[in-house]
């Protein structure tokens, strides 16, 4: 194929990396938004809500185990839930499945114990307990707020507004299920864009420049998530990385890139900026930082 | 008309992705599990897109048109130039610049394969067969990892496969990238070769066969290839490491 555009090795490296976030992504975004729409469209509002008990607490447990019906990873979640709240869910609860279903899935505790399992077992079942905890505890702190609907952005909240498709006709149902999957891939793929972007403009950077000031375990864990929210990975192979990390730092710095990459970092910010306001991510990042530290520097006085 | 223009997006960049896998270029940016995966949800993306099309072009009347949600112009605009965009950029495999820039396991080489590192006297049975070149970059560097001592390696028959990552003394490196996942998380991985760069250009993919030598560069040794040969291949289908 004959081109014609020649760019310097920075800038198709910066390509080649923004496009390679994009194409890993986009499977998993297709896999979702074909859960979503199926969801939308053919389960009952009235079906799915008696699924998930009115206990506040036992709501929001429920609800953090749903990432085992739906194993799809962080891109894939973001249809999902936004289907959820759609469908009448609270948004506190749709915010701790998007927190919990990343770690607490089948794929995911098998891709962490496959990496960890002989070197560090009790990591893989604190990975597992911290993330389902934190994104418990957030959601809690989040149902406090009554008008759960204040929390929306206002263009998701048109959206929620349409009512459940009636159509009966089987033709009327599957033109909404297309209609439904187009314009859900395009609003993802387009938040998709910004964080893809960052992430690709910040990588080009030398990686040693986060590391140069790491000298405690404190440092490191910070070091750590700092790199998780930069690097943005799919927490279906996040674990894989982390192992080349595990010579390099304490184990409770590794802890923290497993428990704050899959529900914090560029890419998962920008899709949840689709649904929820911006005042609501500032809160639940600051929120999940500060258990993130808490848990890992935790571990590293009490544990290994 | 928007709704036109949804579909169309959503059919290239279905196209997008199945144009990558046709030619083989879906390696340069996801490790190949994802090559399937990657084509289907392409194949998806296509037959939504083209059906809805479709659809919308032919039966206007049958559709129930009340207030569906759309993307925003913003967004349409977006996901239309970046697709297009990869169509008419050049795809590339990362390049030496990124390794260079990535680079944490030069210093490896250099500074911790000094004196006061323990060495093991025996070597590693790998070390001991008797051909080692079929050993690939990534065989050896993991080889250095277990037995850091260059003297173990002086002799040992090496033929590898990378691209040239040039060295400010003008000598060159023979590289390749290790992934987990995709490029982002891409980390290089190098030999150096003890030859000036000479004719060959940054980013030229070679295939390097030689003999490892100990070299003394300011006060440190360093493990280097002595080449015999060294000949120019196109990139490889897979140009990074598992």
């Amino acid at each position: 194929m004959q081109h014609v555009v020649q760019l310097s090795p920075l800038f198709s490296d910066a390509a080649t990396i923004f496009y390679a976030i994009l194409i890993e992504a986009l499977p998993f975004i297709v896999l979702g938004v074909i859960i979503s729409s199926f969801l939308s469209v053919f389960v009952k509002d009235a079906w799915l809500l008696k699924l998930i008990p009115k206990n506040r607490l036992f709501g929001h447990i429920t609800i953090a185990c749903f990432g085992f019906l739906f194993p799809v990873c962080e891109c894939g979640n973001i249809p999902v839930a936004r289907r959820l709240i759609a469908k009448g869910v609270p948004t506190s609860q749709a915010i701790t499945f998007l927190l919990a279903a990343p770690v607490f899935n089948p794929i995911v505790i098998l891709a962490t114990y496959t990496a960890f399992g002989s070197i560090a077992p009790e990591l893989v079942v604190l990975r597992v307990v911290v993330s389902f905890a934190i994104a418990l505890i957030v959601g809690l702190i989040l149902s406090l707020i009554k008008d759960q609907r204040s929390l929306l952005t206002s263009q998701f909240l048109v959206l929620c507004e349409t009512k459940e498709h009636t159509a009966q006709s089987l033709k009327a149902k599957l033109y909404a299920v297309l209609h439904l999957m187009t314009s859900e891939v395009l609003q993802v793929f387009g938040a998709l864009l910004v964080g893809s972007f960052i992430a690709a403009l910040i990588s080009s950077f030398p990686r040693e420049t986060i590391f140069s000031y790491v000298n405690s375990p404190l440092s490191a864990i910070i070091a750590m998530m700092i790199l998780a929210f930069v690097m943005t990975i799919c927490s279906t192979v996040d674990a894989f990385v982390a192992l080349g990390y595990a010579t390099l730092f304490p184990m409770s710095a590794i802890l923290a890139f497993l428990v704050f990459g899959p529900m914090i970092d560029i890419r998962s910010l920008s899709m949840m900026s689709t649904t929820v306001k911006p005042k609501v991510l500032i809160m639940v990042t600051a929120i999940v930082t500060q258990l993130v530290l808490i848990a890992s520097i935790g571990y590293s006085l009490f544990g290994s | 008309m928007k709704t036109i223009f949804e579909d169309i997006i959503i059919l290239m960049l279905g196209g997008l992705l199945v144009s990558l896998k046709l030619m083989n270029q879906l390696s340069f940016y996801v490790r190949s599990d994802y090559f399937m995966f990657t084509f289907v949800a392409g194949l998806v993306l296509v037959c939504v897109g083209g059906v809805k099309l479709v659809w919308d072009i032919c039966g206007r009347e049958n559709e129930h048109h009340h207030d569906h949600e759309h993307a925003s112009g913003l967004t349409l605009l977006a996901a239309g130039i970046v697709v297009i965009a990869c169509f008419i950029i050049p795809r590339k495999p990362l390049s030496a610049q990124t390794a260079i820039r990535r680079n944490t396991q030069n210093t490896f080489m250099t500074s911790s394969l000094s004196n006061t590192l323990i060495s093991k006297p025996q070597g590693s049975p790998l070390l001991e067969k008797a051909d080692t070149s079929t050993y690939t970059i990534a065989d050896w560097i993991s080889l250095f990892f277990s037995d850091p001592e260059p003297e173990n390696y002086v002799g040992k028959s090496v033929q590898v496969e990378g691209f040239v990552q040039p060295h400010p003394d003008g000598t060159f490196a023979v590289a390749r990238f290790m992934i987990t996942c995709c490029a982002v998380d891409a980390t290089p991985i190098s030999l150096n070769v003890d030859s000036q760069k000479g004719s060959l250009k940054d980013d030229e993919w070679v295939r390097v066969t030689g003999v490892f030598q100990v070299k003394n560069i300011s006060g440190g040794r360093v493990l280097v290839i002595q080449p015999t040969k060294t000949e120019k291949i196109a990139v490889p289908a897979n140009p990074y490491f598992y």
